[in-house]
């Protein structure tokens, strides 16, 4: 059996996903009915009249999980090449991603010292 | 318990015994509901699962009116009396005598209106019917995918076949009471001294 | 019987086309057979799903699910499918058209590509990277940036609302997951989907050693919160925010974002299956491919098992769990996993006992008393 290249059928696949869903979306559009009315294009509120707009502050407890996931996602991903190398490294090399996995967890504690974890 | 996951566990457990008691459940059921069982009904307290299976409908249901036409003759036995339309308590019944070409009224209605979404299926019309011609259906899936303002004559009718088939203890018991009368007029006819109506006899009834 | 079914399918096919074809072009009709096999069997997957989740919810709740459209109701994601397609699909005034008409697409295609490194049987993975565990992970967490396209997009406070939420839960929730990933692919010695399960053919399947037991619970926690279901579902949870980062998604764009929450549920149980149980490995009476089907489907039950028993966490309890729970756990999980590998038999279980049942009483007991501590009594904090 021939074997594809992984590369190839994954842009195959990316190409193809899309226009999989996305031509479904246009049939839709063109046999679905279209009868738009002033009050179908509200946003939906339950039926109640739209109090302000939607585009506004949100609370900075979001950007503090993101930053703190920014954070720890990038150091978890350095943990990767090791975990591949884990049995060639030995226990030297053990040793050294505990140390590693240590700042991980001073980093954690210090996040949450500082109530970065805090829902409040 | 002092650990995560301990009352979930728990109520894992509980969730997937209900999940298992449904199949036992299941086999149960079908058990019951086999034939030679006896049958829905035969054993206590059950549920029927209705567009498949279903109950026998008893022959006194009663939904919406019919008019009969008789099946031999084809003739409507509605003679157009009126008597319906004022029993009813809620008033939903209309009737137009037809009328022959020289003017005079007919014995034959020549519209018959019945109003569904007003008529409360009492039953009255059919009770008070001097000729039998109005009955009250069995029938009762009546879910329409338009709303019906009013029935009419064409929609009422139904052949005395029908109602015989669908009523079978009323027809027997119909018949039973003619044949019986009839033996009772046969006899009276047949005794050396013919009886002379009693008087005030129509009184008593009334 | 059966074993190599979808590889001779796949060969005939070849054959067929180099029969026809000038010899160049016979590497990319091998990719896009195998490309084109996912897309077929993805969406039929999902109308399965969605048929097996109502009717074993349905059970659960002692009542029948689906049971009108065909024999026991297997045709109604049929009969959805095509009610969706005919609904009329409503953009509200005041929403980016461009957002709301593309975000459901380009939300609902990455899921496809989810499927394309899983080992569907001895053989059969599509794109057999070697990093595929990583690819995995990358398109699975771009599922986020187009939640908070759509939601933004539809400008109505539920869908921001929504989409905010659900970014935040599956920021927190990759944590755990990536870090417990490590631990399999430490002992796999592989980033490869397929070298992962060969791994798990020579030592026994991981979920029977006590790290791989405790890796795969937090998985499974980590995978349900990831696709957004309940329990963890605060991003659309309909008594609070209606349908959440959808709510102004209707027609076939809802079904759109319906296919992207179900497959992508189903490709992490097909993941969990893939780096815990073994993969496509099992007894020779069933095909390789049966058997990861139904270790698959075993996975996703568990997670249709977690929706028809669990309430929905509040969100402080959710970010909770994540961070103060999950997080020091799988990191335990990959300590106990190098222990694992270097310490002799005996002494390796008691590290691993020692080390998990352990830290798993502590975490809990002090998880336990955030818990009753956030909900002590506090001043009403404002709506946003």
């Amino acid at each position: 059996m021939l074997p594809a290249d992984p590369r190839a059928v994954i842009a195959i696949a990316a190409v193809l996903a899309v226009l999989a869903m996305a031509v479904p979306l246009v049939f839709a559009k063109l046999v679905s009915p279209r009868n738009p009315g002033r009050e179908k294009q509200r946003p939906y509120e339950c039926g109640v009249v739209e109090a302000g707009d939607s585009w506004k502050q949100v609370r900075i407890q979001y950007y503090m999980y993101a930053l703190v996931f920014l954070v720890f996602d990038v150091e978890v991903l350095f943990l990767y090449p090791w975990a591949v190398a884990f049995k060639e490294a030995g226990l030297i090399g053990l040793a050294e991603m505990f140390v590693f996995i240590g700042l991980l967890v001073v980093a954690w504690a210090y996040a949450l010292k500082h109530r970065a974890l805090e829902w409040e | 318990m002092k650990f995560l996951g301990y009352h979930v566990a728990k109520g894992m457990l509980v969730t997937i015994s209900r999940f298992a008691n449904t199949y036992v459940q299941g086999v149960r059921r079908t058990l019951r509901m086999a034939p030679g069982s006896g049958g829905p009904g035969s054993q206590g307290i059950f549920t029927v699962q209705y567009p498949e299976q279903r109950l026998p409908v008893p022959e006194r249901f009663r939904v919406l009116p019919v008019l009969i036409r008789e099946e031999a003759t084809g003739k409507i036995r509605c003679t157009a009396c009126g008597i319906c339309t004022k029993v009813c308590p809620t008033q939903c019944i209309w009737i137009v005598q037809a009328k022959g070409e020289d003017g005079k009224t007919k014995n034959a209605p020549e519209s018959f209106c019945i109003e569904p979404n007003v008529c409360m299926n009492c039953g009255l019309c059919a009770e008070y019917c001097p000729f039998n011609a109005i009955k009250m259906d069995v029938k009762f899936e009546l879910a329409e995918y338009r709303r019906q303002e009013v029935l009419r004559l064409e929609d009422l009718l139904v052949s005395s076949e029908y109602y015989d088939r669908t009523h079978p203890q009323a027809t027997a018991e119909a018949a039973a009471a003619a044949a019986a009368k009839a033996a009772a007029k046969a006899a009276a006819a047949a005794a050396p001294t013919p009886a002379t109506p009693a008087p005030g006899g129509t009184h008593a009834a009334g | 019987m059966g074993e190599t079914l979808f590889l001779d399918l796949k060969d005939f096919a070849l054959a067929v086309a180099a029969a026809l074809l000038p010899g160049g072009l016979l590497a990319s009709v091998s990719a896009l057979i195998s490309a084109g096999a996912v897309l077929v069997v993805a969406p039929v997957t999902m109308m399965f799903l969605t048929w097996v989740e109502r009717k074993g919810v349905g059970r659960f709740q002692d009542r029948y699910g689906p049971n009108r459209v065909g024999p026991f109701g297997v045709l109604q994601p049929i009969a959805d499918g095509i009610k969706m397609i005919l609904k009329e699909d409503i953009i509200p005034d005041g929403s980016d058209r461009l957002l709301h008409n593309i975000m459901p697409v380009l939300a609902a295609a990455p899921v496809f590509l989810l499927f394309l490194v899983l080992p569907f049987g001895r053989g059969m993975v599509a794109a057999d990277l070697n990093v595929g565990v990583l690819f995995f992970l990358c398109i699975s967490s771009m599922q986020s940036p187009m939640i908070i396209s759509a939601g933004l997009g539809a400008r109505s406070k539920y869908s921001v609302l929504g989409s905010m939420r659900a970014v935040v839960q599956v920021l927190s929730y990759e944590i755990p997951m990536v870090i417990v990933i490590v631990a399999v692919v430490m002992t796999a010695g592989s980033m490869s989907t397929s070298e992962i399960v060969a791994a798990q053919v020579r030592d026994g399947w991981f979920v029977l050693t006590p790290w791989g037991a405790f890796g795969f619970i937090v998985f499974l926690i980590a995978a349900t919160a990831e696709a957004n279901r309940s329990p963890f579902d605060m991003s659309e949870a309909e008594s609070e925010l209606v349908a959440g980062f959808h709510t102004e998604y209707s027609g076939f764009k809802f079904a759109l974002f319906q296919m992207a929450e179900f497959l992508s549920a189903f490709a992490s149980a097909g993941l969990a299956a893939t780096l815990f149980l073994g993969g496509w490995q099992g007894p020779g009476f069933l095909p390789s491919w049966a058997w990861f089907g139904a270790k698959a489907l075993g996975v996703y039950f568990v997670l249709v098992w977690f929706r028809a028993t669990l309430p929905r966490f509040r969100i402080d309890q959710l970010l909770a769990l994540a961070w103060k729970f999950l997080f020091p756990l799988s990191l335990l999980v990959v300590v106990a996993a190098a222990a694992w590998y270097f310490m002799p038999l005996l002494p390796a279980l008691v590290t691993n006992l020692v080390l998990l049942v352990g830290g798993y009483g502590l975490l809990s007991s002090w998880i336990l008393s955030e818990f009753i501590r956030m909900n002590a009594p506090r001043a009403v904090p404002d709506a946003r």
